[in-house]
């Protein structure tokens, strides 16, 4: 009832609130692999990621639970969020060291999962993605894959986009501009 | 791309930092320099629950002895501060801070109804909070929104870090964690993310916000690394995490950049088990590093500048466990380090060991007291409008 009532209202689909919900590293992980389907060699590090950024499946601070919006961005939080992409899709490491957390170590070292990882292995079916955008003519693609990625009205100024795309293949065109895309302040909206 | 002299001179030397800044950003600039010689807070947490007692320890305490028959430190080990009381002998150079007056030690302090979780006690150090309140913003990041209202760079609170503990995570502003300003200036020299942060034109109220904080990142990063470059040590800083993290703050304080407060920490104190050995390695390591600290300090006349304090989220219980370790426990101390301590040594009396509560030290000082006292006295601050109270200010500064 309730759900139908919020998902069928007008205003839920309003411009004002649409791009305007600053993602929990929870939503923006799941985000990019519900984007770009993949296995990481090291599944651990989904965990990492969540405890750097501030956020544990299941292990919310308090009662109270996660505070939530702007307390999700500070400048470390924030550098953070744009590299993950890169990070997931191996064009950068990973250098970034979680706090301890002494209640679940309880004075031992190791005994908590932290694994030091740099490099992260994943391996991401490309082909799944670039299907989408099978029928899509060329040069509507950008335009077509900004639609998709950015919820928020602002865009990324296509010149600017354009310089950072790989255009040796369509293949890697796509698999740019979608890593570009994610890495923006605009990706950590919905 | 042309600037008349004028422009060019009032651009000056924050022209490299500002030339990425997004134009409805510039504004900012101004405000964000303070004057040199300002006094500056370092804040040194040991996470994991430090064991007071074997850090200052009461020497002729009978109970102390009969308590911890294995893990009580002999009065003829620990190095001695008065008759009564002797620090840890992996303290060596807090002994000599002690006899050159640089040194406070502020015995039994904690908060009311205390919390026994470290992820808990630690948001109730660093909120100062009440203990059945929960606040999601932390002292110094409300003293940053007290001060720093407007300011363009998040530069006036640093922590030595890669993440950002919630003690500087204010309403408005927010401390920077930088571990490396180096690694920090080459991350935020991607060009992509300067050529898009140039690019933003003003428009919905979120958007504008993250790209706030990237652009003040940015500008941040540029600026710390300029500034770390401008003082090179001479001292030979010990090549432990503790030794670079207090290598990054000594070379910072000696430049004219605008922080005020540095924030580091020093983790695994949590010894329930084998304590004696784990104490003293984190006890070298953080002595090492603090002796030459202090040094560089003193060499660029800036230690009467530099009030160090140091915390933990709580003490340990009196007695020892099973296996020659402690459990987590209540009132803990705190040192003061610095060349402007108006108290110096101990500054209170030694925790009374024949009134416990329930095993644990009883707190006799409120941690807020020692905040307010540092924020009013040393910082300048509205101490009444941070802590959402007026606490009554105490005498070390």
């Amino acid at each position: 009832m309730l759900l139908n009532d919020i998902y069928t209202s007008e205003w839920f689909y309003k411009d004002k609130n649409i791009g305007s919900h600053i993602k929990s590293p929870v939503e923006l992980l799941v985000g990019i692999r519900r984007m770009i389907p993949m296995e990481l060699d090291k599944p651990e590090a989904q965990l990492l990621f969540e405890r750097a950024l501030g956020q544990m499946l299941f292990y919310p601070p308090n009662v109270a639970g996660w505070p939530g919006g702007k307390n999700w961005i500070d400048s470390s939080a924030l550098m953070l969020r744009m590299k993950i992409p890169q990070i997931l899709t191996n064009t950068d490491d990973f250098v970034v060291k979680p706090k301890d957390d002494d209640d679940t170590m309880m004075g031992m070292e190791g005994v908590d999962a932290r694994p030091k990882l740099r490099q992260l292995n994943t391996s991401i079916n490309w082909d799944a993605v670039i299907k989408v955008f099978e029928k899509t003519p060329k040069e509507n693609l950008m335009e077509r894959i900004n639609d998709l990625i950015l919820q928020t009205k602002s865009r990324i100024n296509p010149v600017i986009l354009d310089k950072y795309v790989d255009k040796d293949s369509r293949e890697s065109y796509i698999k740019t501009t979608i890593v570009e895309l994610m890495s923006t302040p605009e990706y950590q909206l919905c | 791309m042309l600037f008349k002299r004028k422009e060019f001179l009032q651009i000056g030397s924050l022209a490299t930092a500002s030339l990425m800044l997004p134009k409805f950003l510039k504004a900012f600039d101004k405000k964000a320099m303070v004057p040199m010689g300002n006094k500056v807070l370092v804040v040194l947490q040991f996470s994991g629950g430090n064991d007071g007692l074997n850090t200052v320890i009461p020497i002729r305490n009978d109970i102390y002895y009969s308590s911890r028959p294995k893990l009580g430190i002999e009065k003829d080990k620990a190095l001695l501060l008065t008759d009564e009381v002797g620090i840890n002998p992996a303290l060596s150079a807090f002994k000599n801070l002690y006899e050159d007056g640089s040194l406070g030690i502020m015995n039994s302090v904690g908060y009311p109804n205390p919390d026994r979780s470290h992820f808990r006690s630690m948001d109730i150090w660093q909120s100062a909070s009440d203990s059945d309140k929960y606040i999601y913003t932390g002292w110094l990041g409300r003293y940053l929104d007290a001060q720093c209202d407007g300011c363009g760079k998040p530069t006036q609170a640093l922590e030595v870090d890669d993440i950002l503990s919630l003690a500087l995570k204010g309403e408005i502003n927010k401390g920077l964690a930088v571990k490396d300003p180096k690694r920090l200036y080459n991350t935020s020299h991607e060009k992509y993310f300067k050529d898009i942060n140039a690019a933003y034109e003003k428009g919905e109220e979120t958007v504008d916000y993250l790209y706030k904080t990237l652009s003040e990142t940015l500008s941040s990063a540029d600026y710390i690394f300029q500034q770390s470059k401008t003082h090179s040590s001479t001292q030979v800083y010990p090549a432990t995490e503790t030794g670079k993290n207090l290598k990054t703050i000594a070379s910072l304080i000696m430049s004219d950049i605008n922080t005020k407060v540095y924030y580091l920490s020093l983790s695994s104190f949590d010894t329930h088990v084998n304590q004696e050995n784990q104490q003293k390695r984190l006890f070298t390591e953080l002595n090492d590093a603090i002796n030459v600290f202090v040094k560089d300090l003193k060499d660029n006349n800036r230690f009467q500048d530099v009030l160090l304090l140091t915390f933990s989220e709580f003490g340990r219980r009196v007695a020892q466990n099973a296996s020659g370790g402690t459990d987590h426990g209540m009132a803990n101390n705190m040192f003061f380090i610095g060349g402007g301590l108006k108290q110096k040594g101990l500054i209170n009396a030694m925790p009374d060991l024949s009134d416990l509560n329930e095993g644990d030290l009883k707190y006799t000082v409120d941690f807020k007291n020692v905040y307010a006292t540092v924020l009013n006295k040393w910082l300048g601050a509205d101490e009444k409008a941070i802590l959402g109270k007026q606490y009554e200010l105490m005498n070390f500064v």
